[in-house]
C-alpha cells in the first residue's frame, strides 16, 4: 500500500457519505483490525467518536480515559484498556491537537501519524456538517413552525368561522326564541282573559244553578206541603161525606125508601173510592221521592206474612198459594210489600163473576236476577191493553171492578226504583201471569 | 164513669162520627172531647188542680193538625207534666207522613192510627181501642180509681 493511496483513501473520510467504508478500507490498508477517530465536539470540545465510526463502544469510560491520556502524552500505548485482548494489546492511539486516531490491532505503521494531518480537515468537515445539520435543522424547524403555524392559522380560521356561524345561528335562535316568547306571552294573556271569562261564566252558572236549586227545593217543599195538605185536608170532607151518608142509612133506615138508601150508599162508596184514589196518588208520589237503600229481602217470608194479613185472600173468598220457596231478593221491603199487595189484590179482584180467585206465586233464579210470578185465573188482559195497564189512571175495567187505576203504576215505579222490571203474559179469559224481575241477593 | 177517653179533635164532623162510632161500640158515655190542644190543656190543668170536679182520662185520642195548640205540641206539654206523663196517647189523624209518625212516637205517643175513610172501619177501630186500652190493658197506677179518692 502506497502512502499516497492511504492519503487518498483517508481524504475520503472528510466526506460524510461513505465514511464508514472509507474507514474500513483505511484500516485494511493500514493493516489494523479497526480504526476509530475521536474528534472534539465543535461546541463543547469533548472528544467523541467521529460520525461514521461506532458511536458507542464497550467500556466507554476506559476509552475516554485512554483517549485523554493520548491527548496528554501524544502516545498512550501503555494505557490501552483490555490488556488481556491480544488485538487491543497491540493497539495504539495517536493524538494531535484536533483529535485522536486509535488503531486497534495490527502492526503499528508509521503512516498512521500521517492520519493526524487529516484531522484538522476532518474536524473542519465535521464542524461544517454540524453547522449544515444545525442549519438544516433550523430550516426544518422554521419550516415546520411555519407549516404548523399555517395549519394552526387555518384551523383557527376554521374555528373562527365555525364560531361565527354558531354565533349567527345562536343569534337567529335567540331571535326565534324571543319571538316565541312574545307569542307565548300573548297566548298566555289570551288564555288568562279566556279563563277569567270562563270563571265569570262558571260563577254566573253556579249562581243560576243555586237559584234554580233553591227554586226547585222551594217547589219540592211546596209539593210536599201540597201532598201533606191533600192527605190531611182533602180527606176530611170525604170522611164526613161517607160518615154522614152511612150515619143516615143506619139511623134513619125506617124513614128512607129504597131509592134514597141506594143514593146514600153511592155517596158512601164514591167517597171511599175517592179516598183510596188520594191515598194511591200519595203512595205513588212517595215512591217517586223516597230515599232508600237496597237490602236483602226474604221474599218468601214477606209474601207469606202479607197473605196472612188479608183475611179476604183466604178461603172461601179466594185461594192464594206460594209454590215452593221464593228466593231472597235485593230490594226494599216496603216497595216489595206494595208490589205484592197490589198484584195479589188485583188478581183477587179481577175474576169473572162467580169464579173464586186462585193465585199461585212462584219464584225462580235466573243468573243474577230473581223472577217472581203471580199466576191467576182472572179475566185476563187483551194484548192491545197490556202496555196501558202500567200507566197511571189507565184502567181497562174501572166501572165493573172498581179500583183507582194506580195500583200497577205503583208496582212499576217501585220495581223500577229497585232496579227491576215488571211485565205480564195473558190470554183473555184464561188468566194472567204477572212477573217481577228483581236483583238476586248474594 | 170511672174510666174515660179524652178525644182531642177540632173537626166537628170527625167528632160527630167518632161519637157515633163510640155509640155503636157501646162506649158513647166514656168519651169526652176537647176542641183542640189548648182546650185539652185547660181541662187537664183543672183535673190536676181539683180532681174531685174533673177526673183524669185513662186514654187520650189525639188529632195532629189543630188550631192554637196542635197535636204534637200538646204531646210535648203532656209528657212534661208529672201527673199526666204516663197517660197513654193514641194518635188518630189523617196523615201517614213518615215525619209525623216518627215525631209522634219520638215524643211519646203509644200508638198511631190513620183515620179511615169508611165509617164501618172507624167503628171497628173504636171497638178495638176500647177492648185493648180500656179492658185488656193495664193502665198506669196513678189513674186507678183508688188514687182519685
Amino acid at each position: 500500500m502506497l502512502r499516497s493511496d492511504i492519503i487518498r483513501i483517508a481524504s475520503t473520510l472528510i466526506k460524510p457519505e461513505g465514511r464508514r467504508s472509507a474507514a474500513d478500507r483505511l484500516s485494511t490498508a493500514l493493516g489494523v483490525d479497526a480504526l476509530i477517530i475521536f474528534l472534539p465536539d465543535p461546541d463543547t470540545g469533548v472528544l467523541l467518536a467521529a460520525p461514521g465510526f461506532p458511536q458507542t463502544l464497550p467500556h466507554a469510560r476506559r476509552w475516554r480515559e485512554f483517549v485523554s491520556t493520548c491527548m496528554v502524552n501524544g502516545d498512550a500505548e501503555a494505557a490501552l484498556p483490555w490488556p488481556n485482548a491480544d488485538s487491543l494489546k497491540r493497539s495504539r492511539g495517536v493524538a494531535a491537537a484536533d483529535g485522536v486516531v486509535v488503531l486497534i490491532g495490527g502492526e503499528p505503521q508509521e503512516l498512521a501519524a500521517e492520519l493526524l494531518l487529516l484531522l484538522p480537515f476532518l474536524t473542519a468537515a465535521m464542524r461544517g456538517e454540524a453547522i449544515a445539520q444545525r442549519q438544516s435543522a433550523d430550516t426544518f424547524f422554521a419550516n415546520e413552525v411555519a407549516r404548523q403555524s399555517a395549519i394552526l392559522t387555518t384551523r383557527l380560521d376554521e374555528a373562527r368561522r365555525t364560531l361565527q356561524k354558531e354565533l349567527e345561528a345562536r343569534h337567529a335562535t335567540e331571535q326565534l326564541l324571543r319571538a316565541s316568547k312574545q307569542e307565548l306571552q300573548s297566548t298566555v294573556r289570551e288564555l288568562e282573559l279566556a279563563r277569567n271569562e270562563l270563571q265569570h261564566y262558571a260563577d254566573d252558572l253556579e249562581e243560576r244553578v243555586a237559584e234554580r236549586t233553591a227554586k226547585l227545593s222551594e217547589t219540592v217543599g211546596e209539593l210536599e206541603a201540597f201532598s201533606y195538605s191533600i192527605a190531611h185536608d182533602l180527606r176530611a170532607p170525604l170522611r164526613a161525606m161517607q160518615g154522614y151518608a152511612t150515619f143516615v142509612i143506619e139511623e134513619y133506615a125506617d124513614k128512607l125508601d129504597a131509592g134514597a138508601t141506594q143514593a146514600l150508599k153511592k155517596i158512601s162508596t164514591s167517597a171511599v173510592r175517592l179516598d183510596q184514589l188520594i191515598q194511591d196518588v200519595l203512595n205513588y208520589s212517595r215512591l217517586v221521592r223516597a230515599d232508600f237503600e237496597l237490602s236483602v229481602v226474604d221474599a218468601d217470608q214477606l209474601a207469606r206474612s202479607i197473605i196472612d194479613n188479608y183475611p179476604e185472600w183466604h178461603a172461601p173468598n179466594a185461594d192464594v198459594l206460594i209454590d215452593g220457596k221464593l228466593p231472597c231478593v235485593l230490594g226494599n221491603e216496603a216497595f216489595l210489600t206494595q208490589c205484592i199487595t197490589n198484584l195479589v189484590g188485583n188478581a183477587v179482584k179481577f175474576v169473572p163473576p162467580g169464579v173464586a180467585p186462585m193465585i199461585v206465586i212462584s219464584g225462580e233464579q235466573v243468573g243474577d236476577r230473581v223472577i217472581l210470578r203471580f199466576k191467576d185465573n182472572g179475566i185476563g188482559i187483551a194484548s192491545k191493553d197490556i202496555k196501558r195497564i202500567f200507566v197511571m189512571f189507565e184502567q181497562i175495567h174501572t166501572l165493573q171492578y172498581g179500583g183507582t187505576g194506580i195500583g200497577l203504576a205503583i208496582v212499576r215505579k217501585a220495581v223500577e226504583r229497585m232496579g227491576g222490571r215488571v211485565g205480564v203474559e195473558s190470554v183473555p179469559g184464561e188468566g194472567s201471569v204477572f212477573w217481577l224481575e228483581l236483583r238476586r241477593a248474594e | 164513669m170511672t174510666k174515660f177517653i179524652l178525644l182531642i179533635e177540632d173537626n166537628e164532623d170527625d167528632v160527630f162520627l167518632l161519637k157515633h162510632a163510640a155509640k155503636k161500640a157501646g162506649i158513647e158515655e166514656s168519651v169526652a172531647t176537647a176542641c183542640d190542644g189548648q182546650a185539652a190543656i185547660e181541662i187537664l190543668q183543672e183535673a190536676i188542680n181539683d180532681p174531685s170536679v174533673v177526673k183524669l182520662p185513662s186514654l187520650i185520642l189525639l188529632d195532629l193538625k189543630m188550631p192554637r195548640v196542635p197535636g204534637l205540641e200538646f204531646l210535648v206539654w203532656l209528657r212534661q207534666q208529672p201527673a199526666l206523663r204516663m197517660i197513654p196517647v193514641v194518635i188518630l189523624t189523617s196523615s201517614v207522613a213518615d215525619k209525623d209518625v216518627a215525631a209522634a212516637y219520638t215524643l211519646g205517643a203509644n200508638s198511631y192510627i190513620q183515620k179511615p175513610a169508611a165509617s164501618h172501619e172507624l167503628s171497628d177501630i173504636i171497638g178495638l181501642l176500647n177492648v185493648y186500652w180500656m179492658k185488656r190493658c193495664i193502665l198506669p197506677p196513678v189513674f186507678k180509681p183508688a188514687t182519685n179518692s
